[in-house]
């Protein structure tokens, strides 16, 4: 679909080099913090946002900060809270933004966006975005890229034939900490030894549902209009079979993303269990629990990944963990978690040039109240787990600054003027969906499901 | 089988009240700790080991100091281990007979109460059930038996001759264990209702036992005993027809402890096993396993994860049950256990059962960098992590003594086993299965009368 307005945006943008035909030359460039200053102000970006909930209000506030960009609109449907809320934000920031309730409107009335940050339930997202690309739009769209495969692929085809670019919000991908441990600890020094294990997980205590100011309710026609049944469904949205992917997806492809990334391999096969029990009394759909184990082929060997999603318990919160032979990885989207434990074997001298060369950061000594009393006699078997008794922690020497979604916004934004080439294309993104999407397969069939090779080609 | 030496034995142990029998009827005791004022003759449990290996060294180094046993003989194949073994018994001034064969052994020893096995498990069902029969009451080590054909008849043969089976499954006895399962669980109910489980058993890269040089066992012997070489004897638990592998090692210990806090068996279970690293020929058994159960309790439904991996040790070894008030993380190793309250929960609520001894000290939480704060702010799908309190109860014996004291007190009829035939039955049944599941790729459901000899 070309529009009337697509040739305009073009040639407004003669400036911003074709990212797409540039990009590819580049190499990666690491991500630039705050700096620029007013002198050297970047081309301005024009962008609107899709989505103006919590994660829209999100991005728009990180990305805001941003030096260069410039909001021009925020579409919602929950105009009376979500859309007023949103806009006057960033009125009051200076930005000239139009509020708007339908995308469509949006689209065609906006005559000089760049770009879209696409923040909606899961089941927008494929025609928020097929619809902004081929209006010429560079698109920024928040993982999962769908909830269904179907969804997905369009998505992925939309953006090879529009030639605009499509970042998937997998913001590890961006995520300094994230980029360190994969190209240094585990490419470079080939820390952790063989990898064979790993366990992710998103622990979070119980949430009651989500409610919204009474005078503020979307009357029902339009609510039926954009899919949901009601104003408590259009809210916890991320609970209803049709409307997303759950808490799971939500959660599990940002951290299977990671995972897969970091072993440079896809997944061969797949089994999982999943509960649906707690919050049948709110009405919801999806699993408030999943439990999946994954089986890898790595060029390392095999691996084995557990995966874990709780919505009544918070126990160590969210991380992801790969072990191997010789260390164990922890990484987390929070900055206080992130660590590498050294394997008891190893001896101490070994991980000491890493430190001499800045790749780790000694770990800190025990408080005297956190030593372990000794056991008098080990049972059998027994090999002295690391955090107990001389592996501590390293620390890891790279530090996320501001919000862990800001570098992936502006890896967006440089790869929007040419200059980086996208962390996470929406190529990428697909794969990451087959990934997760799968476990809910795997749950109704109650059997392990395999993966071939070509499942995670769009 | 009712030999001249049974009928003996049972005159010899008339002044011991009949445990099977009158056990029944106490309530369950407390753990007894050593030391009693009345210590007569009379009282002496005289027992022998089978199995000298290194799990029947660690019985018999924390049996010798619990008053009142008295250890008579050894026997293993290995002349290596029994004499080992003996040295020590000797120096403790314990009766120290060495035997190859155990038969010869109950041939021979007279005046025995009880044995402690701790040979393979290959060996557990064919050990466990003629001394059984010999009139002898067993502790055996877990897992009871590598086939459940087996544990049944470990089963069967208890019930036959009245005498006592306790199954090494320690943490039953261990009183951090039967604290946290009557207090915090059943009486203030402190993690509300118990969703999910994790647990796992992680150890390092090791290499394969070796054998001191001149002390093989000559090939006819090892192979009388099922054993094709000395590499395969001492590193049984990793081949297919001698063990369970780490699942079962490990994991039996751990898996028993979710039947036991959640008093339910599983409906379900689906696993993946496979050797990640070590070569096959010599590790038969999967080195990494994961395993998903599914529990139906009275609060509700449960999942329970299990990992057990062999070449990387993070994080140890733990079981944390997770409820939506509160998670409780409590391991063997006694200092790593914590209960933590859900933040949303009312302080004053836990403080109330702070005050009558429930908990331990609050430990202060660890302050979140600013930036992680700040992120969690932004972030809705974060939340906070809750406040730890320290668990009230110390366990100042070897891990297994609780559990050993509770079977000579059992044989004494002054307790109730805390872990009979059928209760190990029970985890067998439910741990080996893992085994199964992995192979078959899908997953397999329990119906409730599997669990019953």
């Amino acid at each position: 679909m070309t529009t009337p307005e697509m040739p305009r945006r073009i040639a407004r943008r003669r400036f911003l080099q074709s990212a797409a035909g540039a990009g590819a030359a580049l190499a990666y460039t690491p991500t630039v913090f705050h700096g620029a200053s007013a002198a050297e102000e970047p081309d301005p970006i024009n962008v609107a946002v899709l989505g103006a909930g919590s994660q829209g209000k999100l991005l728009s506030l990180v990305a805001r900060r941003i030096p260069g960009i410039k909001f021009k609109a925020v579409c919602d449907i929950w105009g009376a809270y979500n859309l007023k809320w949103l806009s006057r934000r960033l009125q009051q920031y200076g930005h000239p933004v139009t509020p708007y309730i339908d995308y469509e409107e949006m689209l065609t009335q906006e005559d000089d966006l760049d770009a879209v940050l696409i923040a909606t339930p899961d089941c927008w997202h494929a025609r928020h975005t097929i619809a902004s690309l081929e209006a010429g739009l560079h698109v920024y769209c928040e993982t999962p890229m769908s909830n269904t495969i179907q969804d997905a692929r369009r998505m992925v085809e939309t953006a090879q034939s529009t030639g605009r670019l499509l970042q998937i919000g997998n913001q590890r991908r961006s995520n300094p900490r994230y980029r360190f441990c994969y190209e240094t600890l585990l490419k470079k020094v080939g820390l952790l030894g063989q990898i064979t294990a790993g366990h992710s997980q998103w622990n979070r205590s119980v949430q009651p549902p989500m409610g919204w100011p009474k005078r503020c309710a979307i009357d029902e026609a339009i609510l039926n209009q954009y899919g949901y049944e009601s104003m408590h469904q259009h809210r916890n949205w991320r609970w209803y079979r049709k409307l997303g992917g759950g808490p799971l997806a939500c959660a599990a492809i940002q951290q299977m993303d990671a995972c897969n990334w970091f072993l440079d391999a896809r997944p061969k096969s797949v089994q999982a269990t999943g509960c649906d029990q707690y919050y049948r009394k709110e009405g919801y759909e999806q699993h408030d629990t999943v439990m999946a184990i994954y089986e890898y082929e790595t060029s390392q060997g095999p691996v084995h990944l557990s995966y874990q999603m709780l919505n009544t318990n918070s126990s160590f919160e969210h991380f992801e963990s790969l072990m191997g032979t010789n260390g164990t990885l922890v990484m987390s989207a929070m900055s206080h978690l992130g660590e590498v434990y050294r394997e008891h074997r190893i001896p101490h001298a070994d991980w000491q040039k890493w430190i001499a060369k800045g790749y780790l950061e000694s770990p800190t000594a025990l408080k005297a109240n956190e030593r372990d009393i000794a056991l008098p006699m080990y049972i059998v078997r027994e090999t002295p787990p690391p955090f107990l008794v001389k592996s501590l922690p390293y620390k890891i020497p790279v530090q996320t600054d501001g919000h862990p979604c800001r570098a992936h916004l502006e890896n967006f934004f440089h790869a929007v003027r040419g200059n980086a080439q996208l962390n996470c294309p929406a190529e990428i993104g697909y794969e990451t969906a087959v990934t997760v999407l799968k476990i809910n397969e795997a749950i109704e069939t109650g059997r392990k499901l395999s993966f071939r090779p070509e499942d995670f080609v769009a | 089988m009712k030999t001249s030496e049974s009928t003996h034995r049972l005159n010899r142990r008339r002044f011991l009240q009949s445990a099977a029998g009158t056990g029944a009827a106490l309530a369950f005791a407390p753990m007894v700790s050593g030391a009693k004022a009345n210590t007569g003759k009379q009282d002496v449990i005289n027992v022998a080991l089978i199995g000298a290996g290194e799990q029947g060294k660690v019985l018999m180094e924390t049996t010798r100091r619990i008053p009142n046993v008295r250890f008579q003989a050894v026997c293993d194949i290995w002349p290596y281990n029994r004499k080992w073994v003996a040295g020590r018994l000797r120096a403790y001034r314990h009766g120290h007979a060495k035997y190859e064969d155990y038969r010869e052994m109950l041939e021979k020893e007279k005046g025995l109460d009880a044995v402690l096995i701790a040979s393979p498990d290959c060996w557990h069902a064919e050990h466990t059930v003629a001394c059984l029969n010999a009139g002898l009451h067993v502790y055996c080590e877990k897992e009871m038996s590598n086939t459940l054909s087996g544990a049944a008849a470990m089963v069967r043969a208890a019930r036959k001759t009245g005498k006592l089976l306790q199954i090494g499954h320690q943490r039953r006895s261990n009183p951090n264990y039967t604290f946290c399962r009557a207090k915090l669980l059943n009486e203030a109910k402190l993690l509300g209702r118990i969703t999910s489980i994790n647990g796992q058993w992680n150890r390092s890269v090791s290499a394969p036992l070796g054998c001191p040089k001149k002390m093989e066992i000559d090939e006819a012997t090892l192979n009388r005993y099922g054993y094709e070489s000395m590499q395969q004897l001492r590193n049984w638990r990793w081949y297919r027809k001698l063990g369970g592998g780490p699942i079962v090692d490990l994991g039996s210990h751990q898996i028993d402890i979710y039947n036991w806090f959640l008093n339910a068996h599983p409906t379900s279970v689906l696993a993946s096993g496979r050797t990640n690293y070590y070569d096959k020929k010599t590790h038969e058994w999967y080195d990494t396993v994961m395993a998903i159960y599914e529990y139906e309790t009275a609060q509700g439904p449960v999942s329970a994860y299990y990992q057990t991996i062999s070449t990387n040790s993070g994080q140890g070894y733990f079981e944390l049950f997770m409820g939506h008030e509160g998670t409780l993380l409590i391991s063997e190793r006694a200092t790593r256990s914590r209960i933590y309250r859900e933040t949303w929960v009312d302080e004053k609520k836990w403080d109330a059962w702070a005050r009558k001894g429930y908990l331990g000290e609050r430990i202060e939480e660890e302050k979140k960098k600013e930036t992680a704060a700040e992120s969690a702010a932004l972030d809705v799908r974060d939340s906070v992590p809750p406040p730890a309190y320290r668990l009230p109860v110390v366990m100042d014996k070897r891990v297994h003594q609780p559990h050993l004291e509770n079977f000579f007190d059992a044989i004494r009829g002054k307790a109730k086993l805390n872990c009979p035939g059928e209760v190990g039955y029970e985890t067998a049944v439910t741990v080996l299965k893992v085994n199964e599941a992995a192979e078959a790729g899908r997953k397999l459901q329990f119906k409730p009368e599997d669990f019953t000899v």
